[in-house]
């Protein structure tokens, strides 16, 4: 059985994997020659892992800067240059945030100091928060990017299906979760 | 120490018999009777606390969303964006589960069942969704109040112990956090704010026992 220890440790590793993957594509030529609000919006993103990162750090034996590769592989993020487009970059934020949720929610229940649990539930919770924003933006074609994201939005241009595409299911499942052998 | 209210009286029952039907992770086999006394109620109250408040919450936020639904349906909203519509089904749908879920979860154990919304600010919220004129006004009111709610659970789980309750509350909070940030989004809002110090999440105005009116005569035991 995985001591608390393990499970932060898992999570810091798929945080840093996140910071160090997201910092690179944010900044790269595809987000900065998205629709004006899209850069704001991978900041905010990407400023929530780092602080995410930072706090699991905080409480783990060995903080975790630099991810390990089996966390990289499970993430997908090995072929993360190969982005094209901003759906591209949308698929792999994501990705990112749903295995994070679901690697929480498989964690968590394991979890038995109270102070490690309620971290990683507001884990849980920043990556449900970005998953908002990534799959709305992901739902809409980029001719809905540049026409509705204002300031301010204009959701008359957007689709019934771009408001229903901000959780997948009704329930976070743990189907894709990472376990702390992955780190 | 003050008297124990109706309130107390009903969660103190409810966690009685939901501990009768269940037993926490962490707790040993149970191979012979226990030489000690059972669990008191006061041990076991944090579990039904967040399964009451859960169910509580999530029949409030489906009543919100019914609310709104009827309001864009009169024409109350005045012409209605696809992604509104779009927006207020599939998460009145994932309220309307996260609630099925709850009250399985206490049938399941035995506790009485959360009917309707016995939460103290219940009709200020409902009364507030019926004033918006504008899919873009209703987006601040549903967004706090999906932000409320995924703070009652990141609250609420971090003291229970049945791993029911646990799994339930934290596979059920990201996807309220992602309605937040959703309809925060569409309506013009900044969705990805930085959380107050300390928190990864802004865990204010998280919903707590005290914020449960009395449940209606029908659920006492």
């Amino acid at each position: 059985m995985s001591s608390d220890d393990d499970l932060v440790t898992l999570v810091a590793g798929i945080e840093a994997a996140a910071v160090t993957t997201l910092t690179a594509l944010f900044a790269g030529p595809i987000v900065t020659a998205a629709p004006k609000p899209v850069g704001p919006l991978a900041a905010g993103a990407l400023a929530s892992h780092r602080q995410c990162r930072d706090a699991l750090n905080a409480h783990v034996s060995t903080p975790v800067l630099v991810a390990p590769d089996g966390i990289v592989d499970r993430l997908g993020l090995q072929n993360a240059d190969d982005a094209h487009e901003l759906a591209d970059v949308l698929t792999i934020a994501t990705r990112v945030d749903d295995l994070l949720t679901q690697t929480c929610v498989q964690s968590v229940p394991q979890i038995s100091d109270p102070t490690l649990r309620a971290l990683l539930v507001q884990v849980a919770a920043a990556a449900g928060r970005r998953l908002g924003v990534l799959r709305t933006l992901a739902a809409m074609t980029p001719g809905e990017l540049a026409l509705a994201l204002g300031p301010p939005v204009h959701p008359t241009v957007l689709s019934g299906h771009v408001g229903s595409a901000a959780a997948a299911t009704s329930f976070v499942g743990t189907g894709d979760a990472l376990s702390p052998e992955h780190a | 120490m003050s008297r124990p209210t109706r309130r107390h009286v009903l969660l103190g029952s409810a966690a009685a018999v939901m501990l009768s039907g269940c037993r926490s992770k962490s707790a040993p086999p149970k191979t012979s009777p226990s030489p000690t006394p059972s669990p008191t109620p006061s041990a076991s109250a944090p579990d039904v606390q967040a399964a009451v408040l859960g169910a509580a919450m999530e029949n409030l936020l489906v009543a919100l969303y019914d609310t709104a639904i009827s309001a864009a349906t009169d024409g109350k909203l005045g012409v209605v964006p696809a992604a509104a519509v779009g927006y207020l089904t599939t998460t009145r749908a994932h309220h309307a589960d996260h609630a099925q879920a709850w009250a399985a979860l206490l049938d399941q154990n035995h506790a009485p069942a959360v009917d309707g919304t016995p939460l103290v600010n219940a009709d200020a919220l409902i009364a507030s969704v019926g004033r918006v004129k504008s899919f873009a006004e209703l987006g601040p009111v549903a967004a706090e109040a999906e932000r409320v709610a995924t703070a009652t659970y990141l609250t609420s789980i971090t003291a229970v112990a049945l791993e029911s309750v646990v799994t339930t509350g934290v596979s059920i909070a990201p996807v309220e956090a992602a309605h937040a940030s959703a309809i925060a989004l569409l309506t013009g809002q900044a969705p990805l704010t930085r959380p107050p110090a300390g928190q990864l999440f802004d865990l204010r105005g998280a919903l707590t026992v005290a914020d449960l009116v009395a449940a209606p005569p029908s659920t006492v035991p």
